[in-house]
């Protein structure tokens, strides 16, 4: 238990070299990739940055749809000259970083819409299961009588499940 | 000698021989201030016992009891009684002439044979009728002895009551008083008294022959069989219990002391004792004890003897002096036997009684009515006199009268002995002043009966007292008292022979002592009660007044009842435990016991354990009644299954049971240990069951409120997979299309 302090002191030393040598070897090898994606996945960034939370949802869904609106030009530098000019012509192109912007948008709007409905799905969900738990209880009881929910909170009275008669 | 035998009714009078409680103790005597015996006075036998009667009599006088019951107007107004399919009782005929203190007689006809002259005696049911030698001796010839018939019980309409009904041969020539009240000669009255002797001892011979003690001999109980008037027949003697409906003369002064009920089977000498009482009655145009209370006629007993009590001067004839005085003997041992009377018959001398020499102190001491001379006539006095006795007992007159009156060091030592012993258990027993007095009493007339409180009782009365006084509603406390102090085993310890003569009789009253030292049922009195009256029927109400007497008809006789019970009743009381506990072949104190818990549920199944067990030991047949009360009752067994699909197949599988009326397979229904653990097991599972349904339920309520973490969490997390899976679609799509 004591070296488990220092063993992820040495692993989070790792990861800013890991991801700086990584970025300098893909600066080098495309530069105008590279640029291309800074610059189109600028909202995903700042969402990177803004998302307090500990699992990133919200930058996730950003990141997404960014990636999406990117992804169309990354292929035209791709097919085209695939250098550092070609890049600021796609990105000074203002269509092109309307789309890309457009996209990291509609990641945030997902974001925003999304989350009530599927809370909405997960309530109806869990009435559901409690129902079917009570009517079991209910069962119960019909069996075993209204004792063997005596200390335990009462919870079928609460819901209409009525005691069985002794 | 013109003057007609003394008058013989003991039907009409009614002064108790009892001795009465000391506190109540009789008045001083006054043959002038005695009230005559009336023919209108004849109160309850329960008021028998009671000292208001102790007033005044003859000697003569029987315990009788209320007839008012028996009026045939009310009692029967229908069809005959049958009595076996074979003899029939016409409850509108009654026989009056024929009554016994006990029972009231009516006229019967016999079916089979309608010349056969016979009547019917109706027992009194508030008084313990000998059913021991009921069974034993119906239908038998005995010779010298009324014959019995047949005997069995009906329901007494008026009473609402189960009675038993003896068939009694009918004695054509009616009473033997009634003859020697008439216009006869007197040799010829003589010559009757001299069969009554003769013909009375060939009887009682033959009776000890079967085993059996009369103890119901006195004038009035006299039958001339035939017409001609020859043949002398003793009447019946077992409608009530040994010497209950004996006048005081008729009795020994030991037996005369106890109450009616507690005078005990005694033995065939007291039978002796009398017949030669009835024949000195019978001897004498006059009553010997005319007025006399009845304690002057025991102390008179006791101080002067039997014979000189019993017979005076004018005697119809002197030549029965000799028997008179043989059978008159107070000392049992010396008293006539039947040798000593066939050796008078034959003109042989026998040879007189030796008794010791009485120790008599040449102080009198006066206590009572009485100067006393001697212990014996003193510890009766004491005896009817609690509080003054008591007085002479702690201020050491008594010590000092037996040391230098009677100049008895030894009984003195015994009397010194039993105070000291009561002066150590004084201030923890309330008692101890009863029991001393009652302990020395015995020590200064080991003959006595034991005189505790209001229980006067022979050792071998206990049972017939016990009887009658729990019959009449009386004092069984005092009974019961007397054998939890072991005063009984006193009395053993002082009579001739020690406690080692009377270790059987001794075995029964520890084992009856034991058993008033519980109270629960089948236990305390009416344990012992049927303990000591095996043929007692049992006296529980629930059996609906009827005659139960053996353990065979109790089942059936619930069985019958069922229909007049209330549904909460069990079938089951103190009475009902008594009895099958004293007469079940095995043991049942197992059951009593659980019979006894405050959980309706065990009770009730210990209740069918036990009736299920005598059903099948005595094989009795299927019982629908008693099975149906009881399965009326096993609601609580029920509800001990917590699986209500097992008490609703119980509760449809009890009505089967009980239509077999088979006990035992309710029981098995009932107490299933396979089912009762299943039962356990099942239920114990289910709660852990619910309590995870419970758990689950409030994890769900915390869990999908919408503000809640999960449900944010999960929600976020969903729209960032969806926004991936759009992503990979889009991308897939740009890839393939390009």
């Amino acid at each position: 238990m004591a070296d488990e302090p220092v063993a992820i002191k040495k692993r989070a030393s790792f990861k800013p070299i890991l991801w700086g040598f990584m970025f300098t070897v893909a600066m080098v090898s495309f530069p105008g990739l590279v640029i291309l994606v800074i610059v189109g996945m600028v909202p995903t960034i700042v969402a990177f940055m803004i998302d307090r939370a500990p699992k990133k949802y919200a930058a996730f869904c950003v990141a997404g749809m960014n990636l999406s609106g990117v992804f169309p030009a990354v292929i035209d530098l791709w097919q085209g000259a695939n250098d550092i000019k070609a890049a600021m012509g796609i990105i000074t192109n203002v269509f092109g970083l309307t789309v890309m912007y457009a996209a990291a948008a509609f990641g945030w709007l997902i974001f925003m819409a999304i989350p009530p409905v599927v809370a909405a799905l997960m309530a109806v969900a869990a009435q559901q299961r409690v129902m079917q738990l009570r009517a079991g209880q209910r069962e119960l009881i019909n069996e075993w009588g209204q004792e063997i929910a005596q200390g335990q909170g009462g919870a079928i009275n609460e819901t209409g499940g009525k005691p069985a008669p002794s | 000698m013109a003057e007609a035998p003394p008058e013989l009714d003991t039907m009409a009078t009614d002064t108790d021989a009892a001795p009465e409680p000391p506190a109540e103790a009789a008045p001083e005597p006054s043959a002038e201030a005695a009230p005559e015996p009336s023919d209108d006075v004849a109160p309850d036998a329960g008021e028998d016992a009671a000292p208001d009667v102790d007033i005044a009599g003859d000697g003569l006088a029987t315990p009788i009891i209320s007839t008012d019951d028996f009026t045939p107007e009310i009692s029967f107004p229908g069809e005959p009684v049958v009595i076996n399919e074979r003899f029939e009782v016409f409850p509108a005929k009654p026989l009056p002439e024929m009554d016994s203190p006990s029972a009231r007689a009516f006229e019967a006809e016999d079916r089979l044979q309608t010349e056969n002259p016979v009547f019917a005696l109706v027992c009194m049911p508030e008084i313990p009728a000998r059913q021991n030698v009921i069974n034993s001796i119906a239908g038998d010839d005995l010779q010298g002895i009324i014959k019995l018939h047949d005997a069995g019980t009906v329901e007494w309409t008026s009473l609402n009551r189960w009675c038993q009904v003896l068939i009694l041969e009918r004695p054509l020539g009616g009473r033997v008083t009634d003859a020697l009240a008439s216009d006869m000669e007197e040799f010829q009255k003589a010559d009757i008294v001299r069969e009554v002797l003769q013909q009375g001892m060939e009887a009682l011979q033959y009776l000890q022959i079967r085993g059996h003690v009369h103890r119901a001999l006195r004038p009035d109980n006299l039958f001339f069989r035939d017409a001609e008037k020859e043949n002398i027949i003793l009447g019946e003697f077992m409608s009530a219990p040994p010497g209950f409906d004996q006048p005081l003369a008729f009795e020994t002064p030991e037996r005369a002391m106890a109450s009616p009920g507690g005078r005990g089977r005694g033995a065939f000498s007291d039978d002796n004792y009398a017949l030669g009482a009835t024949v000195a009655f019978l001897l004498q145009p006059s009553n010997p004890v005319a007025g006399l209370t009845a304690e002057q006629i025991i102390h008179s007993k006791i101080t002067r003897s039997s014979y000189q009590t019993l017979v005076g001067a004018d005697l119809l004839t002197a030549t029965l002096v000799e028997p008179l005085r043989g059978l008159l003997e107070d000392n049992a041992h010396q008293r006539w036997d039947f040798d000593s009377f066939e050796m008078w018959v034959s003109g042989r001398r026998v040879p007189a009684a030796q008794s010791p020499a009485r120790q008599r102190s040449p102080r009198a001491l006066k206590f009572g009515p009485f100067e006393h001379t001697e212990p014996r006539s003193l510890a009766y006095a004491m005896s009817l006199r609690a509080d003054t006795s008591i007085k002479l007992v702690r201020d050491g007159t008594l010590e000092t009268w037996l040391a230098r009156g009677i100049e008895d060091q030894e009984l003195a030592e015994m009397v010194t002995g039993a105070i000291a012993e009561s002066g150590v258990k004084h201030a923890e027993n309330r008692d101890a002043d009863a029991i001393l007095m009652a302990h020395i009493l015995l020590i200064m007339d080991p003959t006595s009966p034991v005189q505790y409180k209001g229980a006067h009782f022979m050792a071998d009365g206990f049972g017939s007292a016990l009887a009658t006084e729990t019959i009449r509603g009386g004092n069984v406390k005092d009974l019961a008292e007397a054998v939890v102090h072991q005063l009984p085993t006193k009395s053993f310890e002082l009579q001739v022979g020690g406690l080692a003569a009377s270790i059987t009789e001794d075995q029964l009253f520890q084992e009856l002592r034991l058993h008033l030292q519980r109270a629960e049922p089948g236990y305390g009195v009416e344990r012992c009660l049927y303990l000591s009256n095996p043929s007692l029927p049992c006296r529980s109400p629930l059996l609906g007044g009827r005659y139960i007497d053996h353990i065979e008809d109790i089942l059936p006789a619930l069985n019958e009842a069922e229909a007049d019970a209330e549904a909460k009743q069990r079938p089951y009381d103190r009475h009902l435990a008594a009895f099958l506990a004293s007469h079940f072949s095995e043991d049942l104190d197992g059951f009593l016991g659980e019979a006894d818990d405050p959980d309706d549920a065990a009770a009730v199944l210990a209740i069918l354990k036990m009736y299920a067990r005598v059903q099948a030991v005595l094989q009795l047949p299927e019982m629908v009644g008693l099975a149906k009360w009881l399965g009326g009752l096993v609601g609580p067994v029920i509800r001990q299954y917590k699986s209500r699909a097992t008490r609703r197949l119980l509760e449809a599988e009890v009505p089967k049971l009980v239509h077999i009326g088979w006990l035992a397979d309710l029981l098995a229904l009932m107490n299933n240990t396979d089912a009762r653990l299943r039962d356990a097991s099942d239920y114990a599972d289910a709660q852990d069951a619910f309590r995870e349904a419970n758990a689950e339920i409030e994890r769900i309520e915390v869990n999908s409120d919408p503000d809640s973490d999960a449900v944010q969490r999960g929600s976020k997390q969903t729209a960032a997979v969806l926004s991936i899976i759009i992503m990979c679609i889009l991308v897939t799509m740009m890839i393939l299309t390009n």
